[in-house]
């Protein structure tokens, strides 16, 4: 432990002072790194300043209503452990036995504190082009550092390859292509690790960005239009030979748009929590993620996802993003459900398709209802995975695999039996 | 095309290329009647005589020194080094007359000879005849160097360097003499100064040359079972290297790693690495690594022999770590 | 075979005009230096070391030699022009090796110099290669090695020497003894300074001179380079004393006055021209004019080399390879790629 004072940090790029709304902790109390210590109000919004380190808090040195300069002293702290400096602005006090190294303990705290952004240099080369702020990303990368996937996660991006408005990371080896298209709010990059596992089974694995999020132009917010969109690219980028498609939520809508519009080339569907089957969509989720300005608020919000806690630097990360494309996901919100009722049909399009259709839910699903798979056609495989919530996908990742991977005698015959609830 | 080894190639390149130019001499310790140490000039003596095959005192600076001024009066001599181990009798020779002569005499007088030796471990020779001693070449301008990995490019690239006006140093693979190959004498891998892709991929690049290839090659396999592609590029010619292929694979996958044998600081694969972080920059999403031998003298035992130098074990568990971010097992 | 003979067409009177110019060029060397107008300060001076003549006569057109770094006398012994000496020792683009070699690298492949060379004994092993390449082509020509007695204290000369009988190759071995390796006499280097027996234990032909005598060189150089040429190795001594230090005319605070001056009286070209006069090979005016013309010849040579071009920057990087091959890449044209703003490399 040693002794330091925290000072103010830069919590936006015009920012020169800030008022002091509310101390969450108090003088005296133990704090977790990822905790609120305070919030302040600048000229723009109320900003949280987390802990980023475990300590007690020693003293308040402002108090609610005062107005602080950058850099001002707030508080005098005990830190957990001398190199883990907090992510407001620390220094020794005269007493303190170390000097806390000024070494960040993380790519946004060091944005906030003007200190060095630890990004690959194509990351920088991406930012470069793209006009991105790389204080504003929070890095995925190797320690923390920020890759050009996630910099191309904040805006267009010429490396990745482009049909029509869609762009499409590609990764995997020669084998049938297995295409992935991501539910609202999300892009690529929340598939985690499964490109990778389907590409280790041989797979050629293309992870698609929808119109808006992710590295895709953006494009009319309608479920038609972006399978047309979908359904062009993967033409350019696969001309020919069967492909499998994976889509979760809205993913999975377009995805069953788009094997009706290349019908004969599709010869699976693999559906997550499917939009589109029933009549019923939370309304809260939907306006939380849109309302969202806080990393707390962001946390309620997702939270109806039941996807599991979520590290401050990634929740940080996520609305950063989410603000960045709020018109776009307006848009969408309004396109898909309007009055808590969803506006997008997918059962008469899963009737005209042929190809096998299997569908994962999660029975604690609280966006979507699991009991809509009464309106799958017959033909169609459901696996309910008890309990998982609207990821279910992230629940059962091997199960996913299986579905995806497996051929198709195999994969039929495994998947004859319905789990219930 | 045939089937045939390593030590072939090279004897038939010799061969060749003293049936097709008299003025071709090799001189060097046993390499007439004994035939070489590694055997690579077999029979030649009784083919071209002793006064084209040329056994030599054990004087490695007067045999380096001779073929320096056999080759500025009109011979073409290729001067055998048992070991490059034994570089350093001859530095004198070699860094300071064969490879300035042509620049201290304004053009006038260029020393085309072929330093033929070899290198590596895998013989449990110990630290005087087993290092990786390129990196003492490849810092010597005027020098022209040369380390094969394949049959085909041991006979083309030694044809190669005895057409070159300038001295080459040609390194041979001690581990690599028993190799069977293809060999076409109609074609060769690829153009002088030029590195060869030997397998496309999309992830990573390994660079490297001589024996390392075939263990960049077998690690490269079995990455593949993982999912990982890397592609993988033998060097061949480190002196002159035209870099052309290089960055056009490094701004593709944006990794890369670099494996000598040699211990690894100061080596080429430092050099190869330096460069390339300077024009891949933009490129890159994860710094340039080099993998190579440890900073030790290379011991004689040969489990220490084999664990101071890079492995396909080695080579694969670090370019998973690279492209993956699985760490492996003896990672801290 | 060299530079015309003025006044006779006698031998002796042409070694003895060749010496008086090395003496002049030499002398104008030291004063390129004092002019600030020298490439570098490494100028190493052969004044008092002129009886090298007597060898370079004993050559023939067409044979090939190497020398160490104290060559000028050598080269001009061997038909060199004064004038693209002098500009190269100031590191000018007309000089013979384009300003790249100055004093201690000079070359003219024309003459059949191979090479001077700035590391004690470095150029020595050259001639036995060139042995090889005569001995196998039948030629009939000779390589000489020129070193200075600090070669003699050098591996490769023995492992060069050993070659050389072994392969009966023609080739000779000359050593000037000076009397100094740098600032180290000889009999401080040498625990036994029979020079010549040496080389007699490798079995070559072996043979010590006075170098103040350039008419005794050349006796004992003529046979041991005919005997050469017919397969027979071969080592002189020319047993000279530099008059001067080290490098340019530097003090020389390791040896006395007093044996400089016992060494400066043994001058070959006073001796040279004792023995001309009075065997009436010439007049005393005769010298005078010989003299007058090395002179001038020698001034016109310095005037030159101070007026001559220096090279163009961009040749540095020429010759560093054969023409049509790899050149180095500029260190400008590496940074122009990396952190110029106009594109990528």
């Amino acid at each position: 432990m040693g002794r330091v004072i925290l000072r103010l940090p830069r919590l936006g790029e015009t920012m020169e002072q800030a008022r002091v709304t509310d101390w969450l902790v108090a003088t005296g109390a133990g704090f977790k790194r990822g905790d609120i210590l305070l919030e302040v109000e600048t000229d723009k919004t109320v900003v949280e300043v987390p802990a980023m380190t475990d300590g007690v808090l020693i003293a308040q040195l402002v108090s609610p209503g005062d107005m602080v300069d950058l850099d001002a002293p707030i508080a005098e702290i005990d830190a957990e452990g001398a190199g883990d400096v907090p992510a407001a602005k620390a220094e020794a006090v005269p007493i303190a036995p170390r000097q806390p190294e000024s070494v960040p303990a993380s790519p946004l705290a060091s944005a906030e504190a003007g200190a060095p952004v630890a990004a690959s240099p194509a990351a920088r080369a991406a930012a470069r082009r793209a006009g991105t702020d790389l204080t504003l990303i929070a890095g995925t990368g190797r320690r923390g550092r920020i890759t050009a996937e996630d910099v191309a996660g904040q805006g267009p991006d010429a490396d990745c390859q482009q049909g029509a408005q869609i762009a499409l990371h590609r990764s995997g080896g020669a084998g049938l292509p297995i295409i992935l298209l991501h539910g609202l709010y999300d892009d690529h990059r929340g598939w985690r690790d499964l490109p990778r596992r389907l590409a280790a089974a041989g797979h050629a694995v293309v992870s698609v960005d929808l119109p808006g999020p992710g590295d895709s132009v953006d494009g009319p917010a309608s479920v038609d239009a972006a399978a047309r969109a979908v359904a062009d690219a993967l033409t350019a980028e696969l001309p020919e030979g069967a492909m499998r498609l994976i889509g979760h939520s809205l993913g999975a809508a377009v995805a069953t748009k788009v094997a009706v519009l290349l019908a004969g080339r599709i010869d699976r569907l693999v559906l997550s929590a499917p939009l589109g089957l029933g009549a019923r969509i939370d309304t809260d989720f939907l306006q939380g993620m849109l309302a969202a300005d806080t990393t707390a608020a962001l946390s309620r919000a997702m939270s109806r996802l039941d996807a599991g806690p979520l590290s401050q630097a990634i929740l940080a990360q996520e609305l950063a993003r989410l603000k960045r494309l709020r018109p776009v996901h307006r848009a969408w919100a309004e396109a898909l459900a309007q009055g808590g009722f969803q506006q997008i049909d997918i059962t008469g399009d899963l009737a005209r398709t042929s190809c096998d259709v299997r569908v994962i839910f999660g029975t604690g699903d609280r966006i979507l209802d699991w009991q809509d798979i009464a309106n799958l056609p017959a033909r169609a495989a459901v696996h309910l995975v008890r309990g998982a919530g609207h990821l279910p996908h992230h629940a059962e990742p091997d199960l996913v695999v299986a579905l995806a991977t497996t051929t198709m005698g195999k994969g039929r015959a495994d998947t004859e039996t319905r789990s219930a609830p | 095309m045939t089937q045939t080894t390593y030590r072939e190639a090279i004897r038939q390149a010799l061969l060749d290329a003293m049936a097709a130019d008299p003025s071709v001499i090799l001189i060097g310790e046993e390499v007439g009647l004994y035939g070489g140490a590694y055997g690579v000039t077999k029979g030649l003596i009784e083919i071209y005589g002793a006064e084209r095959v040329i056994d030599a005192p054990i004087s490695e600076a007067a045999i380096v020194g001779a073929a320096i001024g056999a080759a500025m009066t009109g011979l073409r001599p290729v001067a055998e080094l048992m070991y490059v181990d034994f570089i350093g009798m001859t530095m004198d020779q070699l860094a300071n007359q064969a490879a300035k002569s042509r620049y201290m005499f304004g053009g006038q007088i260029g020393v085309p000879l072929v330093l033929r030796t070899q290198g590596g471990t895998g013989r449990s020779a110990a630290a005087q005849h087993s290092q990786s001693l390129e990196a003492w070449v490849m810092h010597t301008p005027g020098l022209r160097l040369v380390m094969p990995a394949t049959v085909n490019d041991a006979y083309h690239l030694l044809r190669q360097a005895l057409t070159q006006s300038d001295p080459v140093v040609f390194i041979e693979h001690k581990g690599l003499y028993t190799m069977k190959g293809a060999l076409d004498v109609t074609r060769p891998d690829g153009d002088w100064g030029k590195p060869v892709t030997r397998r496309s991929g999309r992830d990573l690049v390994i660079i490297t040359y001589s024996r390392m290839l075939h263990e960049a090659l077998a690690a490269a396999e079995r990455l593949a079972q993982a999912g990982v592609e890397a592609e993988v590029i033998d060097l061949r010619c480190l002196n002159p290297l035209d870099d052309a292929v290089l960055v056009e694979a490094v701004r593709r996958t944006g990794r890369a790693m670099v494996v000598t044998e040699a211990a690894v600081t100061g080596s080429v694969a430092s050099e190869i690495s330096a460069r390339l972080s300077e024009v891949c920059f933009d490129w890159l999403h994860e710094p340039i690594l080099r993998v190579g031998g440890e900073d030790i003298p290379i011991p004689v035992s040969p489990a220490l022999e084999r664990g101071s130098i890079p492995s396909e074990a080695l080579i694969h568990d670090t370019a998973l770590w690279l492209v993956t971010r699985e760490a492996p097992e003896w990672a801290e | 075979m060299n530079a015309p003979i003025a006044a006779t067409n006698s031998a002796a009177l042409g070694r003895y005009r060749l010496m008086r110019r090395i003496r002049f060029f030499e002398e104008r060397v030291g004063e390129l230096f004092l002019k600030g107008e020298s490439a570098g300060s490494m100028l190493h001076l052969s004044i008092g070391e002129e009886g090298v003549v007597g060898m370079t006569d004993a050559m023939r057109d067409g044979d090939t030699f190497t020398t160490h770094h104290r060559g000028h006398g050598i080269f001009l012994g061997r038909g060199a022009d004064p004038s693209r000496m002098m500009a190269e020792i100031a590191g000018k683009e007309d000089g013979y090796c384009r300003g790249k070699g100055g004093s201690m690298h000079i070359a003219d492949r024309t003459l059949g110099h191979l090479g001077a060379n700035a590391i004690v004994g470095g150029g020595i092993p050259h001639i036995v290669g060139a042995g090889l390449t005569y001995r196998n082509q039948g030629s009939g020509q000779v390589s000489v090695a020129f070193f200075g007695d600090g070669a003699m204290s050098q591996g490769i000369l023995y492992e060069s020497m050993n070659m050389a009988a072994l392969w009966h190759l023609p080739v000779v071995f000359c050593c000037i003894n000076n009397q100094y390796g740098m600032g180290t006499r000889v009999d401080r280097s040498a625990g036994n300074r029979d020079f010549p027996a040496r080389a007699t234990a490798f079995g070559l032909n072996a043979a010590r001179a006075d170098g103040a005598d350039v008419e005794a060189v050349h006796d004992a150089a003529s046979a041991i380079v005919s005997a050469a040429r017919m397969g027979r190795p071969g080592f002189l001594e020319i047993d000279a004393y530099r008059f001067y230090g080290h490098a340019r005319m530097d003090k020389s605070p390791y040896r006395t006055a007093e044996e400089e001056a016992e060494g400066r009286a043994r001058d070959p070209l006073a001796i040279a021209s004792g023995r001309i006069t009075a065997e009436g090979l010439a007049s005393a005016a005769d010298l005078e004019r010989i003299d007058a013309a090395a002179v001038t010849e020698m001034d016109a040579a310095l005037d030159h080399a101070i007026a001559a071009a220096p090279p163009g920057l961009a040749t540095m990087f020429q010759d560093v390879y054969a023409p049509d091959t790899p050149p180095p890449r500029p260190q400008a044209a590496r940074l122009n790629a990396v952190l110029g703003e106009g594109g990528r490399a």
